[in-house]
């Protein structure tokens, strides 16, 4: 039975659509000193190297919280992330005069072409794991890219929620959380209403991870 | 078992969609003068009912049409130096993020790099900054 794409988005379960599976959780805290930098490692355990989704804070509640940040930014603290097949990697830079300690949380998904078995997360998380007071995204195309460039046609006539992640040369898998239109040399990812567009925008980019889903942003 | 076997399994967590489809705008006005060592434009609050929550946005400017997957959108502003008219028009980069800054509040804050000893610059064409976002619940741990 063909799957049915008609409003997708108004539905907060859809069978004909994957769902995100977090494979793993993880948080920790980490203390940086005035004018300094850390790069802790964090092992996991699998055998591949995971798409991830990363958020930090300054308060050990989130009350305030960050996606990952690239180096340009106004904020005198970033954190970025990255993993291979054995860690997380994790890059901390303080630029204030006083001592940071960054708290951080990472949910671990498996990528696409990955088919391994995964311990269930159902008692490491909220009380309920499908609850009908929340959306699920709806994963509508989801795949691996082997080119440094390459254009993805979704045709769900909006602008989906995209999720990407890029593979360097080097083994790192990174989670791209910004954009640079005018600077040359940083991967990105545009979206339109019909296609995703990826970019490596003289990069290193191996290949590419993307998940499209039937849900707008 | 294996994750991708399964469309929808309760043995694995899921991202929950606290907020969906939000809109926020603001707009970077053409005469404004700012100085690059002060970098911040202008931000806006929004409010919002997130609880423990992630973020994930795009935007667009009103000169570039792709959105942009992320948090940040870069973009090119033309900017003169109001004391100095022989030096022209030149383009500096645009940086916006969507930030939590508490329970019920998120900030959309419009600004350029950081510098330092710069002389004041003049922004010479109105901007107007599109995000959309959807925020999710972060497990507590």
């Amino acid at each position: 039975m063909p799957r049915i794409i008609q409003n997708a988005r108004d539905f907060l379960f859809s069978s004909d659509f994957p769902n995100d599976k977090i494979i793993k959780g993880d948080s920790g805290s980490f203390t940086v000193g005035a004018y300094n930098s850390a790069f802790p490692e964090i092992a996991h355990p699998f055998t591949f190297a995971p798409l991830y989704i990363l958020k930090w804070s300054t308060n050990p509640n989130f009350d305030n919280s960050f996606d990952e940040i690239g180096v340009s930014t106004l904020d005198n603290i970033q954190l970025n992330g990255q993993t291979d097949t054995s860690k997380l990697y994790l890059f901390a830079n303080n630029n204030n005069g006083s001592a940071v300690t960054f708290y951080w949380r990472v949910l671990y998904f498996m990528p696409p072409d990955v088919m391994a078995s995964a311990l269930p997360t159902t008692k490491d998380f909220e009380d309920f794991n499908f609850n009908t007071d929340y959306n699920y995204p709806k994963i509508y195309l989801e795949d691996r890219a082997n080119s440094s460039d390459a254009s993805i046609i979704h045709g769900l006539g909006y602008y989906p929620q995209v999720e990407v992640w890029y593979m360097r040369t080097d083994g790192k898998l990174i989670h791209l959380v910004d954009n640079e239109l005018a600077f040359p040399f940083k991967p990105s990812a545009d979206i339109t209403t019909s296609t995703l567009t990826l970019e490596n925008n003289s990069t290193s980019v191996a290949y590419w991870y993307y998940r499209i889903y039937a849900d707008e942003t | 078992m294996k994750p991708n076997e399964f469309l929808l399994n309760s043995d694995w967590a899921s991202l929950k969609n606290d907020t969906q489809g939000n809109v926020i705008s603001a707009t970077v006005s053409a005469g404004q003068i700012f100085n690059i060592s002060n970098p911040l434009l202008a931000q806006s609050f929004l409010t919002v009912g997130t609880r423990n929550a992630g973020i994930r946005a795009r935007g667009k400017s009103s000169k570039y049409s792709p959105w942009k997957v992320g948090l940040t959108l870069y973009t090119n502003v033309p900017v003169s130096i109001p004391s100095d008219p022989g030096s022209g028009v030149f383009d500096l980069t645009l940086y916006c993020s969507l930030q939590r800054v508490s329970p019920t509040q998120m900030r959309l804050s419009i600004g350029t790099e950081a510098g330092s000893g710069a002389p004041n610059m003049k922004i010479e064409e109105t901007q107007t900054i599109t995000f959309v976002f959807s925020t999710f619940l972060s497990p507590t741990q």
